[in-house]
């Protein structure tokens, strides 16, 4: 069983193979997407009544929420693929982990901008230092770091290999951050503003939700393969196989 | 005699392709062997395999004995006086007791730089850094000598010197394996050759 | 093997050279008053404000001079083949590691630790806090010099490595910010500082304990 394991494992890690894989996958996975954000955002700003409170405005926790989500979830796959990269050196890993970083910091931008746009007629400002924004404002410096450190190599695999290891560093280090911070905004605000708690929620108002946070997740799917597969055809532009994938279109 | 250095089918693997082809490296007591071939073939990534500091993709290696490492760049700290550089290494990588070690002051002046002792290594010539480089094998000796070409930017004196130290190493039994494009040493002792192929492309 | 001794080798050389370097070890002691003394000519030279962020104003200004030294760390033995020698003949390279940590504690935060007085004084930091104030910048330094480290082995062959530098270890010490300067102001409000002092000890631990490994890996990875 492990033996297959890790043969499947290898074959996707031969970019060709992998090529392929990806290939079939993405026009599916991008339906998958279109749907769910059809009838997640249909759902979303015509069946879900107005809040009594917030009025129309609480919506943008339909993209707010399933954006923090998927950045926060965007790390941890990152991480998985960089200890992949790291321990068995598997290339395809690598790309995968790299490429990760730009949409993880994509959807942890959106969910800043979206909190900003939702502060505003809440708190009456655009920024405040909640625990949550600021945790998210640190995820995103990380993010920038890990593709900073990528990008300021000339040798591709060097580079990942690199960031790699501060990807790992960060995982550890991410939950102290979230854990301080939280600390440290109780310690200076008195009370935190619970905005964003789906628990708080009327159960009428989950399902646009669900559609939406499923969505992203195939939306997600989607950009990571499509991105590594972009970055393994630019890296191995000069390869035997990439050759033949060319020749092969030309015919 | 056992060899003591015993490499089997080794290569190493950058960026997914083998750096050369795999290689058998047998090192044995008072032996000399040169490893040679072209720019870019893999002679200094075999002896950083054969040193320890990289580990390879394929193949295994096993070391009988003390290790000394001169790579292309000498190790030699350009903040720091010659003879500073000499005490540094003599209690860093101390001597093996096969071999009687000398002080830093006599190590100087075998390597012709008795009269730059208190002179900072950043103020020699390049010669005369790898010279200084080059005399740690006297104050640090070690039974394995592993150096990537160590006759760079040396005079004509320089060479002959590093000759005789070659020689006078293998006289005592110890083992030099010595990458090098262009001079060939000129010893008593004789000398294998190895070539270094560049590794073909895979996958 | 007679008479090695290769940690004992390498702190004294690395003391020896910030010692020939003089004055230039000081430099992020010098930074750290630049720092320090703009602080009053932006804020305005009130005491009550001063009094108030100075232990925050402190923190920051260390972390900042901090980055300073981290230049010096691995970089020049990486270039003039010092540290591939760390490699060889079975050299123990993690206490080497530790080793070249605490000299550069030694040379870059000691003297800022030992200077803070001198920095409070000029910011009207309260008197009560100077000395827990010392105590977090002693247990908080360390870290940040892992940290530091850490961001400098893997910028080694980096364009730009310096740059990247900050951005690289911002994010990553904002708890040792939060708790150090948490202690002193839980201390300035007459509670007490000890479960700030404990979560630093912890996160110096934790860190000194893993950091070191990453060291490790990240110069293995630069050296192929």
């Amino acid at each position: 069983m492990w033996k297959r394991l890790k043969l499947a494992f290898h074959k996707l890690g031969s970019p060709p193979i992998f090529y392929r894989f990806a290939q079939t996958l993405i026009p599916w996975l991008w339906s998958l997407t279109g749907v769910g954000l059809a009838v997640g955002l249909y759902q979303a700003l015509y069946v879900v009544p107005p809040d009594y409170q917030q009025g129309d405005s609480y919506r943008i926790l339909y993209v707010h929420v399933p954006a923090a989500w998927q950045a926060m979830a965007t790390y941890l796959i990152m991480a998985i693929l960089a200890i992949i990269a790291l321990v068995w050196r598997i290339r395809t890993a690598e790309i995968m982990a790299m490429v990760a970083a730009p949409i993880g910091a994509g959807f942890t931008l959106i969910c800043l901008v979206t909190g900003a746009i939702w502060g505003e007629p809440m708190w009456g400002t655009w920024w405040a230092w909640d625990a949550r924004l600021t945790s998210m404002l640190i995820l995103l410096f990380i993010y920038l770091g890990i593709m900073g450190l990528y990008a300021a190599f000339d040798d591709h695999r060097q580079g990942a290999k690199m960031a790699s290891v501060l990807v790992l560093v960060g995982v550890v280090n991410i939950p102290i951050i979230h854990f301080s911070v939280d600390w440290w905004t109780t310690l200076h605000q008195g009370s935190t503003i619970n905005l964003f708690g789906p628990s708080s929620m009327d159960p009428t108002m989950l399902p646009p939700l669900i559609w939406m946070t499923v969505a992203v997740k195939f939306m997600f799917a989607a950009m990571l393969l499509q991105r590594a597969r972009n970055e393994l055809l630019a890296q191995d532009q000069r390869k035997q196989w990439t050759k033949r994938l060319i020749g092969d279109l030309i015919e | 005699m056992d060899s003591v250095i015993h490499a089997q089918q080794i290569s190493f693997h950058r960026h997914g392709e083998r750096v050369f082809v795999p290689t058998n490296v047998a090192l044995m007591p008072g032996q000399l062997c040169l490893i040679r071939g072209q720019n870019g073939s893999g002679k200094t990534t075999l002896l950083r395999l054969l040193a320890g500091i990289v580990h390879p993709s394929e193949g295994t290696i096993a070391r009988h004995g003390s290790v000394a490492f001169i790579g292309h760049r000498p190790g030699v700290k350009k903040d720091l006086t010659a003879l500073d550089v000499l005490k540094f290494y003599a209690e860093f990588a101390g001597a093996d007791p096969l071999y009687g070690a000398m002080s830093p002051q006599a190590a100087l002046h075998a390597a012709g730089l008795a009269r730059q002792a208190r002179q900072r290594a950043g103020q020699l010539s390049a010669g005369q850094r790898q010279r200084l480089g080059l005399a740690r094998l006297l104050v640090a000796p070690k039974t394995i000598w592993l150096l990537d070409e160590p006759y760079t930017s040396l005079d004509a004196d320089g060479c002959a010197w590093v000759d005789g130290l070659l020689d006078q190493h293998l006289a005592l039994n110890g083992s030099v394996a010595v990458a090098a494009h262009v001079y060939q040493p000129k010893l008593n002792a004789p000398t294998d050759v190895l070539d270094v192929q560049p590794g073909a492309q895979h996958a | 093997m007679t008479k090695r001794h290769p940690l004992r080798a390498l702190l004294r050389q690395d003391l020896q050279r910030a010692w020939q370097h003089g004055g230039q070890s000081l430099l992020p002691l010098i930074f750290l008053f630049a720092v320090i003394a703009m602080i009053p000519l932006g804020l305005g030279p009130g005491p009550n404000l001063l009094a108030m962020i100075a232990p925050g104003m402190i923190w920051v200004a260390a972390l900042l001079a901090s980055l300073l030294a981290l230049e010096g760390v691995f970089r020049p033995d990486l270039d003039d083949g010092t540290l591939e020698q760390w490699w060889v003949d079975d050299q123990p390279v993690l206490a080497l590691i530790c080793i070249r940590l605490g000299s550069h504690w030694l040379i870059s935060a000691l003297p800022i630790i030992v200077a803070t007085p001198i920095a409070g004084e000029m910011l009207y930091l309260p008197a009560e806090a100077l000395g827990l104030l010392m105590l977090t910048l002693l247990i908080g330094t360390p870290i940040l010099s892992l940290i530091g480290a850490l961001a400098a082995a893997l910028t080694i062959q980096a364009r730009q490595g310096s740059a990247l530098l900050g951005l690289l270890i911002f994010p990553l010490t904002v708890p040792v910010l939060i708790f150090a300067t948490g202690a002193v102001s839980a201390h300035l409000d007459g509670l007490t500082a000890r479960p700030y002092v404990l979560l630093l000890i912890s996160l110096f631990v934790l860190a000194a304990t893993l950091v070191p490994l990453a060291i490790k890996k990240a110069l293995q990875l630069n050296l192929e």
